[in-house]
């Protein structure tokens, strides 16, 4: 009697872990695999803006998108972990060179999408196949234009300005070794001076800023909570912001500012049935329609030829770009952040 | 004498089956991968890195110095806490419970990010009240804070439960013999209350030392371990150091807690001993309720204002542009179906862990404190494991483990279940044994002298005991796992997210007023099934009702 009873509520604990689990795995096989196809997407992107994304194209092709979304590190984090048994087929988001190290540790798969004839000439490379690029954004000043009025300047127009000392303890930018945008602008300062300079500059710059958040995001909302006059961040960020109300301007730095492209990518190894949808899912992105998405909602760079870029947004001419290296950019990570911390980090006291 | 009793064996077996696999298996393999290179060769040169290259020491020094500040100060406030509102008249009970309770219903970080709000350059209070331009809020101080009201719950359910479940009537003998409120309260009570403030002290240190979401907002220059093992995983895409580096904080999670078990073994704290139990003698000194109110009051005050701000975020247009009131937040909730669908599978996934966990840890802390058998320091050191180690470490553990065959459970909810029992097990287990060892084994004995066998005496007779710690036990899975982050960041799956992972990615778009929003749903979730959980424990069974001053 006693056994029984006991056998009875082991055996409650494991079914019903097991049985949330078959639900769990039911509610996938439900139809959705046989007659539906089917596409398991990780994204970085901003949810909002991947699932605009995701809706149109089940519209356009009646492929159903399932997704999560986590940061470009959580996303390569998780392939690597399930790389036994990778658990998605698209990588939506990440830059050049977090693909790279991806495609090196073995995470990615080689695809060339017909679509990339469409592709602007100078950004058709895709170094064989490893990543598949879909947009540019690029690395900005966002000021908040009140507090600006309060310091009586100007927003700054070149990291030069950025140096102001009314703009001391005034700057905000992400820690480049948490955030893919710091580390854009990062590596763009050392490649539009030079690796030494740049950190000469940096030791100076970092009189000025206030935190180096960990979120990429974060220096922008601080921009515009008032916690900071500059954010150092991304366009796109900062448009979104601007959008909600928030009284922040733009500007690019004129010695050259670093950008990102942003991929979109085959996971290696990702459920054989969703290939031909993980693909399909690729091409579109690079369709019209998509870039359109892109730039008039999203304030993404198309590089779709075809495609005209946001009124609202900078002329893609006037900015003037690095000639930004991402491989040398993506091999030297470890060792530039290392110099960072000893160098310019442990120099001086970051919080005022 | 386990061979006589095949059943307790058979459970003992099955228990320590699943403990193995779901608390140390993730581990060990983590570990193993963090010695393996990418070809599958033994390699240490993460480990050499980490310890040559990195801020390890600094990081693990600034952890366990906050976790030791904030463990005291979340122990002593968690005590105050549970003193008054169990031994004293004091009003409002009630209300000050539900307060406290506040803090644990939330996500971590969203106290950390009214702090931000209230106090940062431009906050609320420290530039439009007080008119300070340059308040830096980041560092050790806010962290101490923060970390101190979002844990001294943790301590005040677990100090309460075993305050409920003390015998009154030693306490009552000492003032009969002539001592004072305060000579009572030093030679009975607190002793009494030992290993329970022991535990809670060991339970809020862990938590500190693993909690990510307050330092990843807050810390600024302050280098924690969790934030360092973080940025070496996402940021510089190095799973084997950061995981490393986050495994290291077992050390002294694990170092705590043998001190406090060595401390707590070699003392007895019976006072239920089946004798019949006088009444609470309730204290009504003023000079003694007063300022225990003052306090409670203070406490709840600056909670309030906290979860204040955050309500008041979600419910207008764009904080800090246009501060009209609006529902836009929660209109787009109701209307996006990843938030609905999100809400539905946390409830869901919640509503399933939650009796898994308690009924775990109940039985789990019944074997621990009443029965002697091989293992069972085994079972006592992994239960523990899964709450000690940082989330992210816990979550990177499970998809390596149980991403082939024979075990394969990456994308399913069951690895999500698994994930939200064994991190808040713990908990469970303490609260479980701290009221147990208030409890006489005769009692037991006598039922099963009287015929009864292991299950219907632990049913019958150690679980209503153990009534108040279940009903903590419940509460806390359920409120964890409506909660967590950072374990379950690389366990969610197309098939099944989670709310927090939708807060978490509406904070980094910078949606502060829909991750309001998030929140305060989520809050008001839990609430309810507060609520209704404490109706259910309490009726079924049955007696010792809450009494209400």
């Amino acid at each position: 009697m006693k056994k029984a009873i006991t056998i009875l509520l082991v055996m409650i604990i494991t079914l019903s872990m097991v049985f949330a689990g078959g639900s769990g795995e039911k509610g996938s096989s439900d139809g959705t695999v046989e007659q539906k196809k089917h596409v398991s997407i990780y994204t970085a992107n901003v949810e909002e803006e991947a699932i605009a994304y995701f809706d149109q194209f089940t519209k356009d092709t009646g492929i159903e998108v399932d997704y999560v979304r986590l940061s470009a590190g959580e996303c390569i984090t998780r392939m690597e972990a399930e790389k036994a048994n990778p658990q998605v087929s698209v990588l939506l988001g990440g830059s050049v060179d977090t693909i790279v190290s991806a495609y090196e540790k073995g995470l990615i798969e080689k695809y060339t999408s017909p679509n990339m004839e469409y592709i602007v000439d100078e950004y058709k490379d895709n170094m064989d196949g490893i990543y598949t690029p879909y947009s540019l954004v690029v690395t900005c000043f966002a000021s908040n234009t009140k507090l600006l009025d309060q310091l009586g300047i100007p927003a700054p127009t070149s990291w030069e300005e950025l140096l102001r000392p009314e703009l001391k303890g005034n700057v905000c930018m992400a820690h480049p070794a948490t955030s893919g945008a710091a580390y854009t602008a990062f590596s763009s300062i050392l490649q539009c001076f030079s690796e030494e300079e740049g950190f000469d500059y940096l030791k100076k710059l970092n009189d000025s800023i206030i935190q180096y958040t960990k979120a990429g995001a974060a220096p922008i909302r601080m921009a515009g909570l008032e916690e900071t006059t500059v954010a150092v961040c991304y366009d796109l960020d900062a448009h979104t912001i601007i959008n909600e109300g928030y009284d922040l301007v733009i500007t690019y730095p004129s010695e050259g500012t670093g950008y990102e492209i942003s991929c979109v990518s085959l996971v290696k190894g990702g459920p054989a049935e969703e290939q031909e949808a993980a693909k399909a899912f690729i091409d579109w992105m690079l369709s019209e329609k998509a870039q359109e998405m892109c730039t008039q909602q999203f304030y993404r760079y198309p590089l779709n030829k075809n495609v005209a870029v946001n009124p609202e947004m900078k002329p893609f001419d006037d900015i003037k770009l690095l000639n930004y290296d991402f491989i040398w950019s993506g091999q030297n990570k470890v060792r530039l952040l290392e110099r960072f911390e000893n160098e310019v980090r442990s120099s001086a006291n970051v919080l005022n | 004498m386990l061979l006589q009793q095949p059943g307790l064996l058979l459970i003992i077996i099955a228990m320590l089956l699943i403990l193995i696999i779901f608390c140390i298996y993730p581990v060990v393999r983590l570990l193993i991968t963090c010695m393996t290179d990418t070809d599958g060769n033994f390699d240490l040169s993460s480990i050499r890195y980490v310890l040559e290259k990195t801020n390890i020491g600094t990081a693990l020094i600034n952890s366990i110095r906050l976790g030791v500040v904030v463990a005291v100060l979340s122990t002593i406030i968690g005590y105050i806490f549970a003193f008054s509102l169990n031994r004293t008249t004091m009003h409002g009970k009630r209300f000050f419970h539900i307060i406290a309770m506040l803090p644990i219903l939330s996500p971590p970080f969203v106290i950390s990010l009214a702090v931000i709000l209230l106090f940062g350059r431009s906050g609320i209070i420290s530039k439009q009240i007080l008119g300070i331009t340059n308040n830096n809020v980041y560092g050790f101080t806010s962290l101490v804070v923060v970390q101190t009201l979002a844990m001294f719950p943790l301590a005040y359910l677990n100090l309460k439960g075993v305050m409920e479940s003390m015998d009154s009537s030693v306490e009552n003998a000492a003032r009969s013999l002539g001592a004072g409120r305060l000579k009572t309260f030093l030679s009975v009570t607190l002793p009494l209350s030992l290993p329970a403030i022991l535990s809670a002290f060991l339970i809020v240190f862990a938590k500190s030392l693993s909690d990510f979401g307050n330092p990843q907002v807050l810390a600024g220059d302050y280098a924690v371990l969790s934030v360092s093992a973080y940025t070496q995983i996402t940021g510089l895409y190095n799973l084997r150091t950061g995981s490393f580096m986050a495994m290291s904080i077992l050390v002294p999670s694990m170092l705590a807690f043998f001190i406090q078990k060595f401390w707590v073994s070699k003392k007895s704290f019976v006072t239920i001993t089946g004798k019949p139990v006088g009444a609470v003698d309730y204290i009504s000194e003023k000079h003694i309720v007063y300022p225990l109110f003052i306090l409670c009051v203070l406490l709840t005050a600056v909670i309030i204002l906290f979860y204040g701000t955050v309500l008041w975020v979600s419910l207008v247009k764009t904080w800090g542009v246009d501060m009209s009131l609006s529902l836009k937040n929660y209109q787009f909730v109701a209307s996006s179906g990843s938030g609905k669908k999100s809400l539905g599978d946390t409830l869901i996934l919640s509503l399933i862990a939650m009796p898994i966990t308690a009924l775990l840890g109940m039985g789990i802390s019944y074997l621990l404190v009443r029965k002697k058998f091989f293992g069972r320091k085994l079972m006592e050191i992994a239960s523990m494991i899964p709450f000690a180690i940082p989330g992210i470490a816990l979550g990177i553990g499970y998809v390596v483990s149980f991403n082939s065959p024979p075990l394969l459970l990456t994308g399913t909810a069951a690895i999500i279940i698994a994930t939200l029992v064994f991190r808040t097990l713990s908990v469970g287990v303490e609260a479980g044994s701290n009221s147990l060892r208030q409890v006489d084994k005769s009692i037991e004995e006598a039922s099963t002298i009287l015929g009864a066998n292991n299950f219907t005496t632990f049913t019958r007779i150690s679980l209503p005991i153990m009534k108040s710690a279940l009903f903590s036990g419940l509460l806390n899975a359920f409120v964890r796992s409506m909660t967590s982050v950072s374990a379950v960041i690389f366990l969610v799956s197309v098939k099944w997210n989670l709310l927090t992972v939708s807060i978490m990615s509406a904070i980094e778009s910078n949606k502060l007023g829909l991750a309001a929003a998030y929140c305060v749903l989520l809050m008001g979730i839990v609430l309810i099934a507060m609520l209704v959980l404490e109706l259910l424990v309490n009726k079924g069974f049955g007696k010792r009702r809450r009494r209400n001053a």
